[in-house]
């Protein structure tokens, strides 16, 4: 393991994974998809660091992870769960309600709408960097974040 | 109207709002890593590592220093059944299980064997045989009543009568103070309970201190909370065997088969704590406490069937299902990693008379977690010297559980006529050790020289060993990283003749790095 990787993790990690608990409301998937994608960026760390971003490679992956694992989950039915996790302590301020309002508006969102939405404004990247990390045209970008913003102001204006 | 900039502000509070997520995340990336490293290793090489166990297995029986093959960087770890009651049908039972739990962790190449009444792993490192082998404390216990987290001041405190329910009816974690409807409907929201304020002062039971048929005030792996739980319906030797699976919405459970009498036990457990919180706890930590059957008006039966969603990465889950898999017949204890000699670099430079014979001894060293009783019983002057007590601090005793350097030098036959003849004075080795990383150096002088002032009193000196054979040895308790050396000086006496041999050695194994 390079110290490169060890300085790119203790850089992008939290944030990452923060961005990934608010996007999927779930801390365990999210640490979960997290680890996948830091673990794939170490697996092939030398491509990855040549990246212009590798920060947003690692979301995007962290991202494909969390869809993959629902989606096999899906196809691989078990018994509904006798057992549900719960917790007995109460949410603080409001935060909470913001995280799960985005949470909710997110998991109705397409998966390019919300691609594009968390790289924009959870990844902090230009609409230019999107479109690399995405693989697609600006401008496919941009109408692609302008509904998503759409459907965001839609599903989030009853939250204050 | 939401604007881009409420959206981006938004995000910034919900990011900001997002707890702290697991302590050292970095160490489960790099074993998820590692693991499909060694998977990918071991598809390609599988005839290279079996020429890797074959020599390992050898090294086991095979002479000391200088007589036997030198093993790289192989780890072959020795493991002894904890009862004297235990039978070789139990052993070789030991041994299936292991091999399966190998396979479960992905490291097929693994050997398994039954040799004198011990078990000897190779081909993997001394962590995953000790994972492999661990026979982890897993109950599963009724939720009484929360309880503030840990703090240092509870935690000091000395440990009082732990009481067995609630000090007020308004704390327990029942159904009703949860405010779950006997009619379920799936919903899984709770009403928050305040913790039992009168066990806020109370220290979380230990390990030591715990019994499964006691309450216990035990706390959470996140450490966000403790819950007073009471007597375990079910235990490790419930579980028939345990698996990782995903569940639907992709979250990573460890999933537990019970055996017949573990079913009921569980079923009974559950149907007392119905739409209550059950913890589950692994070596004396709440991994999971979920509530039961919140979907259903009425109890039904698990089937035998329990899954734990404990915040489990795979890694984790892996690990803890491969500790839970198949109760071991005969539980083991770890002798240690098998003396593996490494061939030491050495010059020889006799100090004193002309005619003293050059010590051109085979040297070598090995690196032990413990001293193996078969060793011990094989060598008596060096392990016996180092198991006891020391008479004099510095001279021959060391900590016995620590990680063990062993020096052994083993005189040249055709040399030791000339210098028995030559020197009938009893031979006299003092052996000096230096150069290890700071951080080894403490451990030696904490574990060993609690009364030595400096460095050079680390030196240990054995008197009239005999003249044909030279055993010296000394321990050090968890040496510094891998490929850390050591530089270490044998001074043997005859009479007035010296002989010093420097060897720049003690190369801290892979396996054993700290």
């Amino acid at each position: 393991m390079t110290r490169e990787f060890e300085a790119f993790f203790a850089s992008h990690y939290d944030r990452t994974r923060r961005a990934m608990v608010v996007a999927l409301g779930d801390g365990d998937l999210a640490e979960e998809a997290t680890q996948e994608a830091f673990c794939r960026a170490l697996r092939r760390w030398r491509k990855v660091a040549g990246l212009e971003r590798p920060e947003a490679w690692v979301l995007l992956v962290a991202l494909n992870v969390s869809r993959d694992g629902a989606r096999r989950g899906a196809r691989h039915r078990a018994k509904a769960p006798l057992l549900a996790s719960a917790s007995a302590v109460a949410d603080r301020d409001g935060e909470v309600d913001d995280r799960m309002a985005l949470t909710e508006m997110l998991a109705a969102m397409p998966d390019r709408q919300r691609q594009a939405l968390v790289l924009r404004f959870f990844g902090q990247l230009s609409v230019a960097e999107v479109a690399r990390a995405m693989g697609c045209a600006e401008g496919t970008v941009k109408s692609t974040l302008h509904a998503a913003l759409a459907s965001a102001r839609t599903s989030m204006e009853g939250v204050r | 109207m939401t604007s881009t900039e409420d959206l981006e502000n938004r995000i910034g509070r919900a990011l900001a709002a997002v707890p702290a997520g697991r302590p050292d995340p970095l160490a489960d990336i790099k074993a998820r890593w590692n693991r499909r490293r060694r998977r990918q290793r071991f598809g390609a090489t599988g005839l290279v590592l079996a020429v890797v166990v074959a020599g390992g297995t050898l090294a086991l029986t095979a002479p000391p220093p200088g007589r036997g093959p030198a093993v790289a960087g192989a780890v072959t770890t020795t493991f002894a059944p904890l009862s004297a009651a235990a039978t070789p049908a139990q052993l070789a039972q030991d041994a299936g299980v292991l091999r399966a739990r190998f396979d479960a962790m992905g490291v097929p190449g693994a050997a398994v064997s039954v040799s004198g009444g011990t078990l000897v792993v190779s081909g993997v490192t001394g962590r995953e045989a000790t994972l492999a082998t661990a026979t982890p404390v897993f109950l599963a216990r009724p939720v009484l009543c929360g309880a503030a987290p840990s703090t240092p001041a509870n935690g000091s405190t000395a440990p009082v009568g732990l009481p067995t329910g609630c000090s007020d009816p308004r704390y327990a974690l029942t159904a009703g103070n949860l405010g779950i409807a006997a009619g379920g409907g799936g919903s899984i929201e709770v009403h928050p309970v305040p913790p039992d304020p009168a066990l806020t002062e109370q220290p979380s039971t230990t390990p030591a201190q715990e019994q499964p048929s006691a309450p216990a005030l035990l706390d959470t792996s996140d450490g966000s909370q403790r819950y007073l739980v009471g007597p375990a319906g079910v235990t490790g030797a419930d579980i028939a065997s345990a698996s990782v699976k995903t569940s639907e919405a992709g979250q990573v459970l460890v999933d537990l088969r019970l055996t017949p009498a573990g079913s009921t036990a569980w079923d009974q457990l559950a149907r007392a704590g119905f739409h209550q919180l059950i913890a589950f706890e692994v070596d004396g930590v709440i991994v999971s406490a979920p509530l039961t059957e919140v979907g259903q008006s009425t109890f039904s039966s698990f089937q035998g069937e329990l899954q734990i969603s404990g915040g489990f990465t795979t890694s984790t889950a892996e690990s803890l299902a491969t500790e839970l898999d198949g109760a071991l017949p005969a539980p083991l204890v770890e002798l240690g990693p098998t003396p593996i000699w490494l061939p030491a670099s050495c010059t020889a430079t006799p100090t004193l008379a002309p005619t003293t014979p050059t010590p051109t001894w085979p040297t070598g060293y090995q690196i032990l977690d413990a001293v193996p009783s078969a060793l011990a019983a094989q060598y008596p002057t060096v392990y016996g010297g180092l198991a006891a007590a020391p008479a004099t601090p510095g001279e021959t005793a060391v900590e016995i559980n620590s990680h063990f350097l062993i020096f052994e030098t083993v005189r040249d036959p055709a040399l030791e006529a000339e210098a028995t003849a030559a020197y009938p004075a009893p031979l006299t080795v003092t052996f000096e050790v230096s150069s290890f990383s700071q951080r080894c150096l403490l451990d030696v002088q904490a574990g060993v020289l609690a009364a030595g002032p400096a460095l050079d009193d680390a030196g240990i000196t054995l008197s009239g060993v005999g003249q044909g054979e030279a055993q010296v040895g000394v321990g050090v308790t968890d040496c510094g990283p891998a490929g850390d050396r050591a530089t270490t000086w044998f001074t043997q006496r005859w009479g007035s003749a010296v002989a010093v041999t420097t060897c720049e050695s003690a190369q801290v194994m892979p396996g054993l790095a700290g």
